[in-house]
């Protein structure tokens, strides 16, 4: 949780942020899909990601990964604030677990990383960041939706 | 990876072990019968429940593949 998220709570809360993954293995679609996102702290923020891994339409030796993200927060007056904080932290660290995701891959295929590999990670960091654009819309309309909740409840 | 329970750690690595030998040596074969794994696993669910209750992590309510539905497009 960063610094400035602090004074929104007690003292005595759980710094720790804990992370739920759920995965479906579709042997018959060939795709691996996972679902990502915090369950606690859910009222300051919840940020939910969907990876969804899949045969390359054009070249079955490759696997793609579409990578989606949504950030929310129900915080009153602040929220786009700290949805626009999400974000931006979401983007910078897409570019890092892309790097960890090229590391995994070639330690597992016992080589540096090839070019298809280097390729693979700008085109995904490519995606990300159109994902991010998305992101930010969905962001929005989040915040739009939980502004009018809050109208029902006064 | 740790356990979210530190004193679940050590089952978790004799699980996964077990686990990742079946699924390659066995499941990915095509041999699916048998459970060689089930008391390490319970074992594991255990430990980690008993975390979880420590922690006071918030599991109630939680929904399979997320909080929010309908994520089209």
């Amino acid at each position: 949780m960063p610094r400035w998220a602090e004074r929104f709570f007690p003292a005595n809360v759980a710094h720790s942020v804990y992370i739920l993954e759920d995965s479906i293995v579709d042997p018959k679609n060939r795709t691996m899909t996972t679902f990502t996102w915090n369950i606690n702290h859910a009222r300051l923020m919840v940020v939910e990601e969907r990876c969804v891994y899949q045969v390359n339409p054009e070249n079955s030796n490759w696997t793609e990964v579409k990578r989606e993200a949504w950030v929310s927060s129900s915080l009153f007056g602040v929220s786009r604030a700290v949805q626009e904080f999400g974000l931006a932290r979401f983007k910078s660290n897409v570019t890092k677990s892309t790097k960890g995701f090229e590391y995994v891959l070639a330690r597992m295929q016992g080589e540096a990383p090839s070019k298809t590999l280097v390729e693979t990670a700008k085109e995904a960091t490519e995606k990300a960041k159109e994902t991010a654009l998305a992101a930010t819309e969905k962001a929005k309309d989040l915040a739009s939706k939980a502004a009018t909740k809050k109208k029902q409840y006064v | 990876m740790n356990s979210v329970g530190e004193a679940c750690t050590e089952l978790k690595r004799e699980y996964d072990q077990c686990f990742n030998r079946w699924f390659a040596e066995k499941f990915l074969k095509g041999e699916s019968a048998g459970d060689p794994c089930g008391q390490l696993f319970k074992r594991y669910q255990l430990c980690v429940q008993k975390a979880i209750k420590e922690k006071d992590i918030p599991i109630e309510g939680l929904e399979f593949m997320g909080p929010s539905k309908g994520k089209t497009e």
